[in-house]
C-alpha cells in the first residue's frame, strides 16, 4: 500500500475510534502514532512521543492561550457582560424583538473581550435567556439567538480559534485579529436584521419592552465603559506594535481582573472558579492538540496534504470551486464534529491546497472561523446549542437548533460577502505595519 | 488509592492555578517594567514557558475527574447499557495506553536531558526538572484514566 493510502486509511480509523467515545485527542495520537510507527519505524515514533508534548507545552507561542481565556473569565467575574446588557437592552428593547437585538448586539460587545464561542454563549445565556423570557419571547428565538450570537465570540477579537489557526499556519495573530472586525460588525448588523424579519413575519416571537428615553440611553453608554477600555488596550496595543499578542493579553487579563476588583467581585471562591476554568479550558486544548501534532507528523509523512494540494491545483476548475467544495466540506464536518478537532485535524491539510489556489492565508482564517460559527451550531454536533439547551430546561435540543435556523442564514449572507469582497476581511490588516 | 489519587490530584490543581496565576504577573511585570521603568524582566520569556509546564500538566488530571476532555458521545450515547459500558472501558483503556506511553517517554526525556544538563538560555535554569514536573502530571492524568477505566469496566460487568 502506498503512504498516501495507509494515510487516509489512518483518518478513517481515527473516525472510527472518536464514534466509540474515544476522546478526540487519544483518537488522533494512537493513529498518528500507529502510523508514524509503520512508515518512519518504532524508535522514531517513540522517540517523537516523548518529544511533542513537553516541547509544544514549553512554548511561549501557545502561551497566549490561557491569558485570553483568563481575560474572558474575568470580565465574567466583574460582571462586564450584565452591563452590556442593560445597555444593550435600552437601545434596542422598544423594537420588535428587540430584547433579541439586544442579546446579539451584547454578544458581539462580549466577543470583543473574550475569545471563546461556548464561554460567550453561556455568559449571555444566563443573562439575557430570563430576561426574554420573562416578558414572552419565543423560547426558540430566544434559544437561538443566544446559541448564534455566542459564536461571534470566534470572530470578533481577542478569539482562541484565530489563536490556534495562526499557530498551525505561522500567520501573524495581530492580522487575523484585526481582519475579524469588519466582518463581526457585519454579522451582528446581519443578525439584528434576521431578528427584525423573523418578528416582523410573526410578531407574537419577541414583543417590544418600553422605550427608554434618549438621554437615558446615553447616559447608559457609559457604563459600558470598562468594555470598551479593555478591547482598545488590548486589540489597539497589538495594533500600533505596543504589545506583542501574550502582553496584551496578559493586560487583558490582568485589567479585567481590576474592574473586577473595583466592583468588589473578587472573592476567594470567584478567583479560584475563574482560574480552575482557565486551567482546564486550557488542559482540555493541549489534550487535543498533542494528539492533533502527533498525527501531524503521520500526515506528513504520508504526503497526504501535498497530494491533495496537487491534485486540487491541477483540477480544471476556477479556483473559486474548489474553495466552494472546502467550504462545504468544513459546513458538513462542523455538523458532525468538534470545532477544536475539526480546526486542528483539517487545516493541515486544507492550508497547502488553500495556498497553492492563492488566496490570501489571512482571509482563508476568517472564513475557517466563520465556518466553525456554522459547526457550532448545526446538528447533530452544535455545541454552543448543547450549551444553552443545557440552560433552558423547557427547551429541546431540536428546538435550539430550529431557532438557530434563520441565523445560519445570515451567516451565509456573510460567507457569500466575504467571498465576493475579500477586502471586507483585509482592509484592516493591510493598515497594519 | 482513590483518597491518596485525589489528594495527589488536589496538589497538581494548586500548581496549575499558581503557574497561570505566575504566568499573568510575570508577564504584565515586564510590559510595565519595559514602558513604565525602562527595565524589562529579564528571561521573562522563558519563565512564562516554564510556568506553562505547570499550568498545562498539572491541570491534565482535574480536567479528567471533571470531565473536561472532548469525546463524541451522541453515537454511542443512543446505545444499550451493556454496549455503552463496553465503549467505555475501551475509550479509557486505550487512553491510558496513550497518555501511559507519553508518561514513559516523557520520564526517559527528562532523563536524558538531565545528563547532557541542559540549561535554559537566559536564565541558566536546568530543564531536567521541568521535564520530570511534566511527567508527574502525565502520570496523574494516566492514574485518573486507569480510574475512569475500573469503573467503566464494573459497570460491564456487574450482573
Amino acid at each position: 500500500m502506498t503512504a498516501t493510502g495507509i494515510g487516509i486509511l489512518g483518518i478513517v480509523a481515527m473516525l472510527v475510534l472518536m464514534t466509540l467515545r474515544v476522546p478526540i485527542g487519544v483518537a488522533m495520537g494512537v493513529v498518528g502514532f500507529f502510523g508514524f510507527a509503520y512508515l518512519s519505524g518504532w524508535q522514531a515514533a517513540l522517540a517523537m512521543l516523548g518529544l511533542v508534548p513537553y516541547g509544544n507545552v514549553a512554548s511561549f507561542t501557545l502561551t497566549v492561550l490561557p491569558l485570553f481565556v483568563l481575560m474572558g473569565h474575568f470580565a465574567t467575574m466583574a460582571g462586564l457582560s450584565q452591563e452590556l446588557y442593560d445597555t444593550a437592552n435600552r437601545w434596542f428593547g422598544h423594537f420588535r424583538g428587540g430584547l433579541a437585538m439586544a442579546t446579539v448586539v451584547a454578544c458581539g460587545g462580549f466577543a470583543a473581550i473574550s475569545g471563546s464561542s461556548l464561554a460567550t454563549a453561556a455568559t449571555m445565556g444566563t443573562i439575557a435567556l430570563p430576561e426574554m423570557r420573562k416578558v414572552g419571547y419565543d423560547a426558540k428565538l430566544a434559544t437561538g439567538c443566544v446559541a448564534a450570537g455566542g459564536t461571534l465570540g470566534i470572530l470578533i477579537p481577542p478569539s482562541v480559534m484565530f489563536l490556534i489557526y495562526g499557530f498551525l499556519t505561522e500567520q501573524s495573530i495581530g492580522k487575523l485579529f484585526l481582519a475579524g472586525i469588519a466582518p463581526g460588525a457585519v454579522l451582528v448588523a446581519l443578525f439584528v436584521g434576521t431578528i427584525a424579519l423573523v418578528t416582523w413575519v410573526d410578531p407574537r416571537l419577541g414583543p417590544a419592552i418600553v422605550r427608554t428615553p434618549f438621554l437615558e440611553r446615553i447616559a447608559a453608554l457609559r457604563r459600558v465603559w470598562a468594555v470598551a477600555a479593555l478591547f482598545f488596550v488590548v486589540i489597539g496595543g497589538m495594533y500600533l506594535g505596543v504589545f506583542t499578542a501574550t502582553e496584551a493579553a496578559a493586560v487583558g487579563a490582568f485589567g479585567a481582573f481590576l474592574f473586577a476588583a473595583a466592583r468588589g467581585k473578587v472573592t476567594r471562591h470567584s478567583l479560584t472558579e475563574a482560574l480552575v476554568a482557565t486551567t482546564t479550558t486550557t488542559a482540555m486544548i493541549f489534550g487535543i492538540l498533542i494528539g492533533a501534532i502527533v498525527l501531524g507528523y503521520f500526515m506528513a509523512v504520508t504526503k497526504v496534504p501535498m497530494a491533495l494540494a496537487a491534485f486540487f491545483s491541477s483540477l480544471p476548475v476556477p479556483a473559486t470551486w474548489v474553495m466552494i467544495f472546502i467550504i462545504v466540506t468544513y459546513v458538513i464536518l462542523g455538523g458532525l464534529m468538534d470545532s477544536l478537532a475539526m480546526v486542528l485535524l483539517t487545516v493541515p491539510i486544507f492550508f497547502p491546497v488553500v495556498q497553492a489556489l492563492g488566496y490570501d492565508p489571512i482571509w482563508f482564517g476568517v472564513v475557517l472561523v466563520l465556518l466553525v460559527e456554522v459547526g457550532l451550531i448545526t446538528p447533530p454536533i452544535g455545541m454552543n446549542v448543547f450549551v444553552i439547551s443545557g440552560m433552558s430546561k423547557d427547551v429541546s435540543i431540536q428546538g435550539v437548533f430550529i431557532g438557530t435556523a434563520p441565523f445560519l442564514v445570515a451567516m451565509g449572507l456573510l460567507l457569500a460577502l466575504l467571498m465576493l469582497f475579500p477586502d471586507l476581511a483585509l482592509f484592516i490588516p493591510r493598515t497594519m505595519k | 488509592m482513590g483518597a491518596l489519587l485525589r489528594g495527589a490530584v488536589g496538589v497538581a490543581n494548586v500548581l496549575s492555578l499558581a503557574g497561570l496565576a505566575a504566568m499573568t504577573i510575570v508577564t504584565v511585570t515586564d510590559v510595565a517594567g519595559r514602558y513604565l521603568f525602562n527595565r524589562p524582566l529579564p528571561g521573562a520569556l522563558e519563565l512564562s514557558e516554564l510556568l506553562m509546564v505547570f499550568l498545562v500538566f498539572g491541570a491534565f488530571a482535574v480536567t479528567e475527574l471533571r470531565n473536561g476532555h472532548v469525546d463524541i458521545d451522541v453515537v454511542v450515547n443512543k446505545l444499550p447499557q451493556r454496549a455503552r459500558a463496553l465503549s467505555e472501558t475501551f475509550a479509557a483503556t486505550l487512553s491510558t495506553a496513550f497518555w501511559g506511553a507519553i508518561t514513559w517517554r516523557t520520564a526517559l526525556h527528562a532523563q536524558n536531558i538531565w545528563r547532557a544538563g541542559e540549561t535554559t538560555p537566559n536564565l541558566g535554569l536546568p530543564i531536567a526538572p521541568f521535564v520530570w514536573v511534566a511527567a508527574a502530571g502525565t502520570l496523574l492524568f494516566t492514574l485518573a484514566l486507569v480510574a475512569r477505566g475500573v469503573a467503566a469496566f464494573q459497570r460491564l460487568t456487574r450482573p
